[in-house]
């Protein structure tokens, strides 16, 4: 297997607020390939984002710290590297697509002009005609019309898919190996989410660069994601590929994900969401995070009082952070049963 | 004058100002679950902590959720928030008992003058600020003791701006209530006699008033000032007005059947307070500082009520010689006004609803 | 844009005449113009017919309206009620004085405000930042008229204790000065003082929330996300869009520094349009004071205009519509 494009080790991010210190990301570790698109799940707080964004070097000043670890990107570790040799990396190494692209782009600028100052700041000889081209030529291959009109037009004049398609743009206007989606399809439509989307798999297509592809929507890791990985409560839960997330997931919260999916192609008997809510990131519950809302860990005291680190699930980098991991196999005929989905083989069918 | 602009030439255009009350919408969407989920904490292991709720309608339900999840209630009723949340802030509490001070001197100026305002003494003329005699500010040009002729100028000044921010706030919350309310015709030919206002600069058609109409008492020249201030609050209230127009709140109160001066009284004022009184503030500070400029250009308030525009406006010709005669009411005048600024701040940070107590 | 700027003009004509119709007929009805002529003995009977004849003060208030309109457009005002002088030529030498003091100040304030209000959103909370706002907030506080007193206070005092003029503190200029334009800035520099410290006060405080908004907005973020130099993402990507409000501000702000205009002229005896307002105020002089608040209210509502312009200038999702 060839070197990955980024490696997260043991990264540790904090925020200092009035109500104490936010534990935002708590020892997560994940690698992303070339080629391959690195799915990132988890709900609103498990630390999805503040990952990316302390990787990127954007966390806001000066309440974000990085605690600890270690952020390889193409084999340097970057979180060494001063503000300036940073600024060279950002949008030229990595790029990052954000999840609104109406408060995304400066509305008083041009789209056209926002595209290729990135350009023309990573590549300093480039004339502006030379940029300008450039330009022109990304926003038809991410599928704006007429490219030329469109790049002395301004935000406001696009829509809301546009905008989106023009970030993406952006990103990868200068080639990266590494592009980060953070949340991308959130803000926009169904219909639009589904243009977008076909966008990225363009992108997949043509580029070599990895994707991490951030969202909560399992619909779009299903579609476009390779491997994935599950977040809770700032730390990462589980990580295998698409399959194995999807049919075999060996973590209580992972299943509690899957069941809670409400699917269309099968008859179901009823849904089964998660009951509770995500944990304070400043108390943290002891032991395992999600013991307080999981229903299998029956208040067992290893639930409570260690926390669990990502144990192999299997020989092909499938992970799960459980300490009863083996018993969420077992669980999935019994799920299966109660809601109706097809079980066979040790896999849950359909979606 | 600047700061007796502030309120009324700005449109809805400038962003937040921290000391400016915006005309954009307050945020109500709190709702108590995620106070709950802000303020909890979760897992047998820790604590129950205490969560404070402002007090609803749903009580009960609420204090069933707590129990479950073993958590204690404190109810708090709204006020008793807000003054929570007001006394947070040090330099508006400070602020606050050098305003009531200043207030009660002025109130009770009768007991704690040791002079008459006019008792003249010319073998004492121009002294400078001494514990003889308690001339405690020292005498001015007749004589007279300076300490007793501010204590009454501060009462004067404190009255004119009371009768201004109250009448003032009265017309501006009516005027400004309709046409943000009414909206379409009501609304723009109201906010055209507004703009007419406007057109004109504020001192001058202040001192054209003074002269020709609101010379002499306290209260008149109260009365005049404020047919000048009520046009800030006005726009104030009215883009509060329009913005609560359109919440759901609205919406569902008039589903259900409320009548239109129900909405107003019940829904949209109570949510309007915390601007209003916030605007009230200012006004109360800019009325101070444009009465004393009033007084000072030898308008306005008339001898013999000592006011302290005029006391720094006599002074004038002994500045060198004789400086505490412009220093000392003018010193007063920052210190109040820069207080009710304070204040008001912290009253606009405690009335914001979307500020968790701590 | 012509259209619009056209159409405004047009709007803002009715408005003009209707206010000062109403301070017209607000003032005729409380004063009596004469007052202080009928009391001097030596003016005759015949003398006071004639004025109240030339100046038509017998007739119906709106008909007094209409000849005054007349000369105001055709006849530069007219003359005054009393001593029959040329009113334009006074009025617009006033003029030139206080657009002097009022443009070298609101361009000294505007470009302090801006700098300090960018220096204290980047730097936010630190002691500049503190001691930036408690100056700021003593700014709103103190009356501009005692602040221009404690100027004078202080650089007459000086001069007494050192025997050097830095600043004048009364007048236009000196009688025979030796370097004219060194002469008039000494005598310019405290009434410009006193005016910018309020103004600088509040733009400041805009600047600095407009630019905190602006810092922590999305594009800011997507700026640095590019690899921008953090110089560049503040002086061309946050500035820009911070800058929008305080224009407006700036020119709305013009009524008010009228204001303090007035105050400002009488203390340092600046021979303005503040000057000139009181003066005529305490001589009941209708006319002069009419003529005054024609021009002023003309400058405001052009400045009105102007920030209107300016504002869709700068920020493109706004056009004339």
């Amino acid at each position: 297997m060839a070197e990955p494009v980024l490696r997260v080790v043991d990264f540790k991010v904090s925020f200092n607020t009035v109500d104490g210190v936010v534990r935002a990301v708590d020892g997560v570790s994940y690698e992303v390939y070339p080629r391959e698109t690195l799915g990132v799940v988890g709900e609103s707080g498990s630390g999805k984002s503040v990952t990316v964004l302390g990787v990127m070097g954007l966390l806001p000043k000066p309440a974000g710290k990085i605690d600890g670890g270690e952020v390889w990107l193409e084999g340097e570790n970057i979180l060494n590297l001063s503000d300036k040799a940073m600024q060279d990396v950002r949008g030229n190494k990595m790029a990052m697509v954000f999840q609104d692209p109406m408060t995304s782009l400066n509305p008083v600028f041009t789209v056209g002009d926002q595209i290729a100052e990135a350009l023309q700041i990573h590549n300093k000889k480039m004339s502006n005609a030379d940029a300008k081209a450039r330009t022109i030529e990304l926003l038809g291959a991410v599928g704006v019309a007429q490219p030329e009109t469109r790049f002395d037009q301004y935000p406001h004049e696009y829509s809301g898919g546009m905008r989106q398609r023009a970030m993406i743009a952006m990103a990868i206007a200068n080639d990266p190996p590494l592009i980060i989606a953070d949340e991308p399809t959130t803000a926009l439509d169904v219909t639009i989410q589904a243009q977008v989307v076909e966008v990225f798999k363009e992108i997949q297509n043509r580029t070599s660069s990895g994707l991490v592809l951030i969202t909560h929507d399992l619909g779009l890791i299903a579609e476009l994601a390779d491997r994935v990985v599950v977040m809770y409560g700032g730390k990462v839960v589980e990580t295998g590929t698409v399959d194995q997330i999807f049919h075999e997931p060996r973590h209580p919260y992972t299943l509690g994900l899957i069941m809670s999916l409400p699917r269309m192609d099968q008859q179901m008997k009823r849904l089964r969401p998660i009951p509770g809510q995500p944990p304070s990131l400043i108390n943290l519950p002891s032991g395992c995070s999600f013991h307080p809302r999981c229903s299998m860990s029956g208040g067992r005291a290893m639930c409570r009082d260690e926390v669990p680190t990502l144990y192999p699930v299997s020989d092909d980098g499938h992970a799960s952070a459980c300490w009863y991991h083996t018993e969420v196999a077992h669980e999935l005929e019994i799920e299966a049963a109660l809601t109706g989905i097809e079980y066979s083989d040790g896999k849950l069918g359909g979606a | 004058m600047p700061s007796s602009i502030r309120g009324s030439a700005l449109t809805s255009r400038i962003p937040g100002e921290p000391d400016q009350t915006r005309t954009g919408e307050p945020e109500f969407t709190r709702t108590q679950d995620e106070a709950i989920a802000w303020n909890s904490t979760m897992g047998p292991k820790t604590a129950p902590a205490a969560v404070e709720m402002p007090d609803s309608g749903d009580s009960q339900r609420l204090k069933d959720i707590m129990d479950r999840e073993g958590l204690e209630v404190q109810h708090l009723t709204q006020w008793q928030l807000i003054r929570r949340k007001f006394l947070q802030h040090k330099l508006a509490v400070i602020s606050l008992v050098v305003l009531v001070i200043i207030v009660l001197a002025a109130v009770f100026a009768d007991v704690l003058a040791p002079y008459a305002f006019d008792e003249i003494d010319l073998p004492n003329r121009s002294r400078a600020p001494t514990l003889e005699g308690s001339h405690f500010f020292g005498t001015d040009k007749l004589g007279r003791d300076y300490f007793s002729r501010i204590l009454y100028g501060l009462r004067t000044s404190l009255w004119v701006a009371l009768i201004v921010s109250v009448v003032s706030t009265i017309i501006g919350t009516v005027v400004g209530g309709i046409a943000g309310y009414r909206g379409g015709r009501i609304d723009n030919f109201l906010m055209r006699v507004v703009d007419l206002f406007l057109v004109l600069p504020f001192l001058a058609i202040l001192l054209i008033l003074s002269a020709f109409v609101g010379q002499g008492s306290p209260t008149r020249v109260g009365f005049i000032l404020a047919i000048l201030f009520w046009t800030g609050l006005a726009r104030i209230v009215r883009g509060v007005f329009l913005s609560l127009r359109e919440k759901e709140f609205v919406e569902a109160a008039r589903a259900a059947g409320a009548s239109d001066s129900r909405i107003i009284f019940r829904h949209i004022l109570p949510n309007a307070m915390g601007p209003i009184i916030v605007a009230m503030t200012l006004v109360v500070a800019s009325a101070i500082l444009v009465e004393a400029a009033l007084s000072f250009l030898g308008f306005g308030i008339q001898p013999p009520n000592p006011a302290l525009g005029k006391l720094i406006a006599d002074g004038q010709d002994s500045l060198v010689t004789a400086w505490w005669l412009v220093t000392i009411p003018g010193i007063f005048i920052v210190v109040i006004s820069l207080a009710v600024n304070f204040v008001g701040d912290g009253m606009r940070d405690a009335l914001d609803p979307t500020q968790v107590v701590k | 844009m012509w259209v619009y700027i056209l159409r405004r003009t047009l709007v803002s004509i009715p408005v003009l005449i209707v206010a000062t119709m109403l301070v017209f007929f607000g003032m005729s009805a409380v004063t009596d113009p004469l007052s202080q002529l009928r009391l001097i003995p030596e003016v005759s009977q015949t003398t006071l017919q004639n004025i109240i004849d030339s100046k038509h003060l017998d007739d119906p208030m709106i008909v007094q309206y209409w000849f005054w309109l007349q000369s105001a457009i055709l006849d530069g005002f007219g003359t005054t009620m009393l001593g029959s002088k040329r009113i334009w030529p006074d009025l617009s030498r006033a003029l030139w004085h206080t657009a002097q003091l009022v443009l070298v100040a609101e361009a000294l304030a505007v470009s302090m405000a801006v700098v300090l209000g960018v220096l204290a959103a980047k730097k936010q909370y630190s002691f500049f930042d503190y001691t930036t706002t408690t100056i700021s907030f003593i700014g709103f506080s103190v009356p501009i008229f005692w602040f221009a007193l404690m100027l004078q206070f202080l650089a007459v005092s000086f001069f007494l204790a050192t025997d050097i003029r830095i600043f004048y503190t009364f007048g236009l200029s000196s009688p025979d000065p030796t370097y004219p334009l060194l002469d008039r800035i000494q005598h310019m520099a405290l009434p410009v003082i006193a005016l910018l410290y309020v103004s600088v006060a509040q733009y400041s405080r805009y600047m600095r929330g407009s630019m905190l908004e602006v810092l922590h907005s999305d594009y800011v973020r997507t700026a640095r996300a590019k690899g921008l130099p953090e110089r560049t993402v503040t002086m061309k990507h946050a500035l820009r869009n911070a800058l929008i409000p305080l224009v407006t501000v700036t020119a709305l702000n013009i009524g008010a520094v009228l204001g303090g205009v007035v105050i400002t002229e009488t203390i340092f005896a600046w021979p303005g349009m503040g000057k000139l307002f009181i003066d005529s105020l305490n001589r009941g002089e209708l006319y002069t004071l009419m003529a005054w608040l024609m021009v002023t209210a003309i400058i405001v509502i052009v400045f009105n205009l102007i920030a209107d312009v300016l504002y869709a200038l700068l920020d493109p999702r706004i056009r004339f519509d």
